[in-house]
């Protein structure tokens, strides 16, 4: 390599190494903190805690209740993927490979629902829920979430069925196969990568939202992460490093399945903003 | 037409209601839970209600009248639109990234956006929390760094000053945005016809040339797509201001989003915030129209 390439290279790895350490110093910060006193908060923001103290975790644990509010999401987020994929997949393989009536429509009413804000309609779900009795209930956060969910799986879904061949549901059906048989046997076998990708993205969606639980949810025993450290932080003002080891245990579940399931995950972002 | 199809065709007649039953579950509870939302959204804003009891009155476009002279909203929307201006930041940074992860011959690209993507991928109400550490006035990070770089007279209680806390809290929502938009610019590159950077190549073009020349023209549905959806994101940011402000301090932070919020759930005016909500979703909805024909252009 020539000078003036080593030079160049080494300039772009320390911009970059640069960028990473404003990526991860925040979320290390956290960690830091999460291990301290608040006594040596106060002294000792930002080095290396003297003594890891490992008692802030297990407070957050038991004490603040953070055990319960990530079993919430969990039962709130797995229902809201399962639902989501299987209607986005049966939805979307629909209106990939047959043509009928308002298909069309749907369509577009799918795209709709792609740009209506969130904080928009939040107001008249809620009072919508009410008259069907499903505020502060699990069945009301779920399908409020699915509702959410459900045009960018769709859209997924639909382009990635759309680009399978026709002629596999066609040659299937000469042979006999039901209509359910195709799908479930031949396309949903080969659209697996892009069922993997909606799974996961929705589950992060779910997991992460902190609009609909804040308004739908109103009892400390149904609360999900996110709106249980909203509520941890507003409750335990001057004990800092017990939210913040709430906030490491809460952010975990999110990043282990970022690292496990990361080419998905960008899999299902990218192609949802630009297929 | 080949007999095979002539028969699929005549299963397909048979099973009419197949496509039906397949769209049902999906556009069942889609209807319900967002879309009469969506409509009872824009009936309720022709209303006053407080939400409670049983009676409503109907006041035509009163509420919109109120909206048109409620300088509260118009400073929430003129925030919105300064939140807007800042994060023209991480679309630039993005971009950046994207140009430099997408030679091949760099070493640790995946690590590098695996890195820059992390902060897109945790919980907001994490985010929010995180930085409300760093901005903390007495002991947070950036005071301390700056009192420790003998910079002490820039340090300040940044969310609680009224002229920085909206540029502290896009600060923060733009950490998460650059790697987001990294992600999509990479993706929009990978469908860059490989040959034209070899031919530019041949031509003697240098990198900066090769960018303007190939990347940039390569990408102008993809940048238009990024810049849509960062527009989209933050004409409806809601939850790193609810976490962080509420709005304060002294309304400075304030957005159509905590406005809605507010009119509706604290103040119980229910037809206002939909007034509200059903602009919000005008100044949103309308670019996005430009955004799905471009995503749809794409294929």
């Amino acid at each position: 390599m020539s000078l003036r390439s080593t030079v160049k290279s080494t300039v772009v790895h320390v911009l970059l190494v640069f960028i990473a350490a404003v990526s991860i110093a925040p979320i290390v910060l956290v960690w830091l903190t999460s291990l301290k006193s608040s006594a040596e908060l106060s002294v000792n923001p930002l080095g290396f805690p003297q003594h890891w103290l490992f008692s802030n975790f297990s407070a957050a644990w038991s004490t603040a209740h953070l055990g319960q509010y990530i079993a919430n999401s969990v039962i709130v987020a797995v229902p809201s993927v399962l639902i989501t994929v299987a209607a986005a997949g049966a939805a979307g393989y629909a209106l990939a490979l047959f043509s009928f009536r308002g298909r069309g429509l749907l369509i577009t009413l799918f795209l709709f629902g792609l740009s209506v804000p969130n904080i928009s309609i939040v107001g008249s779900l809620f009072y919508t829920e009410r008259s069907l009795g499903l505020v502060n209930t699990r069945p009301g956060l779920i399908l409020a979430e699915v509702a959410q969910a459900l045009p960018l799986a769709v859209l997924i879904m639909r382009a990635t069925f759309r680009d399978l061949p026709r002629e596999l549901r066609e040659a299937a059906l000469v042979d006999g196969a039901t209509e359910f048989t195709v799908l479930a046997r031949v396309y949903v076998p080969l659209a697996r990568p892009a069922f993997v990708a909606v799974a996961v993205l929705t589950f992060l969606t779910v997991w992460n939202d902190y609009l609909y639980p804040l308004v739908l949810i109103n009892s400390d025993s149904l609360r999900t992460i996110p709106l249980g450290l909203a509520y941890l932080n507003s409750t335990y003002v001057e004990n800092v490093v017990l939210v913040a080891a709430a906030t490491v245990l809460g952010a975990l579940p999110s990043i282990v399945i970022y690292v496990i399931l990361q080419r998905q995950f960008i899999r299902g972002v990218t192609e949802g903003a630009l297929k | 037409m080949p007999a095979e199809s002539g028969f699929a065709a005549g299963r397909a007649r048979r099973y009419r209601s197949v496509p039906y039953l397949l769209v049902l579950p999906a556009i069942a509870i889609y209807g319900i839970f967002l879309l009469l939302p969506f409509a009872r959204m824009m009936v309720m804003s022709f209303w006053r209600w407080n939400g409670f009891t049983p009676g409503f009155t109907w006041v035509g476009i009163a509420n919109y009248q109120e909206l048109y002279h409620d300088s509260s909203f118009w400073i929430a929307l003129l925030h919105n639109l300064e939140w807007v201006a800042w994060a023209v930041i991480p679309i630039a940074v993005g971009l950046g990234l994207a140009s430099l992860l997408s030679q091949p011959v760099l070493r640790g690209r995946s690590i590098y956006r695996s890195l820059f993507f992390l902060p897109y991928v945790i919980p907001t109400v994490v985010t929010a929390l995180v930085w409300s550490w760093i901005y903390e006035p007495t002991w947070g990070s950036l005071n301390t760094i700056l009192k420790n770089l003998g910079l002490a007279r820039f340090a300040q209680d940044w969310l609680g000053n009224p002229h920085v806390a909206l540029p502290s809290l896009a600060a923060a929502a733009n950490w998460t945005g650059y790697g987001f938009c990294m992600m999509l610019f990479l993706g929009g590159m990978a469908s860059i016809d490989k040959s034209l950077y070899d031919a530019a190549k041949v031509d003697g073009a240098r990198a900066w040339k090769r960018f303007t020349a190939v990347t940039w023209p390569g990408l102008s549905n993809t940048t238009n797509i990024v810049v849509l959806i960062v527009f989209i994101n933050t004409m409806k940011v809601f939850d790193i201001v609810n976490v962080l402000t509420s709005g304060g301090p002294a309304n400075a932070t304030q957005v159509m989003g905590t406005e809605i919020y507010d009119a509706t759930f604290s103040n119980l005016t229910v037809g206002y915030g939909a007034a509200m909500a059903v602009v919000t979703s005008i100044l949103i909805i309308v670019p996005s129209v430009g955004y799905l024909k471009l995503r749809e252009a794409r294929g």
